[in-house]
Formats: C-alpha cells, structure tokens, sequence
C-alpha cells in the first residue's frame, strides 16, 4: 500500500482564536491548549468546496457532535470502555476533518488516552465544554 | 489482471494492483466516462462511491469531489458498499476503516471475493491512523492505497486524479495491445 496522504503538520499560527499550539501539545489539556478551529484548514475547506455546499456540512456539525457526545456517556454510564472509545474516535475523526484541534485532541485523550472508564469520564466535561465552545466558533463561520 | 504498477499522474501517486475493463467496449466507456465527461480539473469525471458513517465528513468529502466535477454516492457502512458495488459501476470506492455492522477492511474483502470486474474496483481506505499492522491489513484485503484523516482536499483530489488518469493510461494500453497486429 502506498501512502497518499500524511496528517496535517502544525498549524497554531493560524489559529482562529488566537491561541497557539506546539507540536508537543500532543493532548487537549490546559496548560497549551490547541486551537478551538485552524483557520488555515478552514480556508482550505473553503477553497476546495462551493459557499453553499460549505454551509451545509458545517450545519451538521452541532447536531452530530450532540449525538456522538450522547453515545460518549451513555457508554461511559454503562462502564463500556470500548464503546466510549468507539464514540471518541468518531469525534475525534469529525474534529479533526473541520480543523477543530481542540476538540479532536481532547477526543483522542479519551479513545487512547484512558486506559479506565474512570480515566473517560473524568474527561467528560472538559470535551463537553470545548464541545460547546467549538459549536459556538463553527456557527459564526457558518 | 492482478498486474502490479506504480503509476504517477499530477500529483498523485499511487500503486494499483488492478486493470479496469475486461473488453473494448467497456475500456472506452471507462477511459471517457460515460457521458464523456471531465472533471472541472481536466481529468475525467468519475463516479466515487464513498463509505463513511459520518455525515459530516461525507458531507465535506463529497462537496470536495463534486466541486471537482465528480459525481459521489455515499453509504454508511460497510455491508452497504458490498451491495452499492454490486448495483451501479462505480470508478473508485473511498472506504472509511471504522463503521458500524461491517467495517472497511471486510467490506473490502468481500468486494475482492465478489469476481469479475467489480472485484477489481479501486478501493482506497480513509483513515484517522495508520500503524504497521493495519497497513498490512489494507494490503492483505486489497486495498489500493490509503488517505490519511483529516483529509485534505489536495490530496484526495490528487488521489482521485491518479485513479484516472491510470485508468485511462491502461485502457488506451490494453486497447492498443488488443489492436495490434500480430507479426
């Protein structure tokens, strides 16, 4: 098989809030927290794609995250680790393809990083909020 | 069949382990589209299927491609892509890796058991992460290449424009070779 495509490199510089990310930030943590949205990913989405057709994917982007954040707890309420984690990788795949750093960091905190469903749920809130901050940027741009 | 190659065209880059058409009429069909359309980027306009559960990232992954002048039909899993193929001749499937009821990789080794022509449809898989034993997966099952997550639009059009202008390159090769006369 040969490689197509590699992972975006480091794009804090863009970044449409304004904060900054390092290629150590390897997590959705505090201390160096990554970008609510990548603006230069954005513009590239933009480019690639008519006005109207941009719209309405990013139109979906509240409900689906609301529905896979909703799979997130209800498998964490029912101590299901690998369906937490299934749910994480989702969103961290949907985060990841709207520029969304933050929120697709913190995603992956909870599919790799959280080797209890204790470990999961004490990420809970913390996606939930940059979640909600994210839906708040992306309604802006949309 | 089952020719190996490395076939580079604009951007793309790709490995295809496939031929497309059987016969010459079916080559011609291939190499100029069904309606002779192109692509708005010169090349010609293929018909994707796309198999991903997301409806947000098949809704950028087809506005990408559309934008491009291809035309894309989408299905959430992968028990879904076995029967797509089956129905409507598709020039490339773009295969999520992580779906519900049947993953990328079965879907795919189900599509390579099929037979006939269908069975050798180019399949590239879309994934957030590629390690050393999941790329032996893609190779076992059959997949031509892979797109790494998050997508970028270059990329996967450079991809798509790889998997026709090879398509067209070992069309008008078999066609020639079909044609020539023997010595």
């Amino acid at each position: 098989v040969t490689i197509l495509g590699k992972k975006g490199g480091d794009t804090a510089d863009n970044a449409v809030d304004g904060a900054k990310s390092s290629p150590t930030a390897g997590h959705g943590g505090l201390s160096n927290p990554r970008p609510l949205l990548d603006e230069a990913r954005i513009t590239a989405l933009k480019n690639a794609m008519s006005q109207a057709h941009f719209r309405a994917a990013f139109d979906c982007i509240p409900h689906e995250s609301a529905r896979i954040l909703n799979q997130i707890k209800a498998a964490i309420a029912r101590g299901d680790l690998d369906g937490t984690r299934r749910g994480a990788h989702s969103l961290n795949g949907m985060a990841a393809n709207i520029g969304a750093e933050r929120l697709a960091a913190l995603a992956r905190d909870i599919e790799v990083g959280s080797p209890t469903i204790e470990a999961a749920s004490g990420r809970l809130a913390h996606l939930e909020q940059v979640l909600e901050e994210t839906c708040v940027v992306v309604a802006e741009i949309a | 069949v089952g020719l190996s190659k490395h076939v580079t065209c604009g951007e793309g880059s790709l490995r295809l382990s496939t031929l497309l058409s059987v016969s010459d009429k079916e080559s011609e069909e291939t190499a100029h589209g069904p309606s002779g359309e192109t692509s708005g980027r010169g090349t010609r306009a293929l018909r994707v299927l796309v198999v991903e559960d997301n409806p947000v990232n098949h809704a950028f992954t087809t506005a990408i491609l559309s934008n491009a002048g291809h035309r894309c039909d989408v299905v959430e899993n992968g028990a879904k892509a076995v029967a797509a193929v089956q129905a409507t001749v598709y020039d490339i499937v773009l295969m999520d890796i992580h779906m519900p009821e049947m993953d990328g990789i079965e879907a795919t080794r189900r599509i390579r058991r099929l037979g006939g022509p269908v069975s050798r449809i180019p399949i590239i898989a879309l994934t957030a992460d590629v390690v050393a034993g999941q790329r032996d997966d893609f190779d076992t099952v059959g997949m031509d290449g892979y797109i790494i997550k998050p997508l970028d639009p270059k990329i996967l059009l450079s991809t798509i424009d790889g998997i026709a202008c090879k398509s067209r390159t070992e069309n008008e090769l078999e066609i020639r070779t079909t044609r020539a006369p023997r010595s």
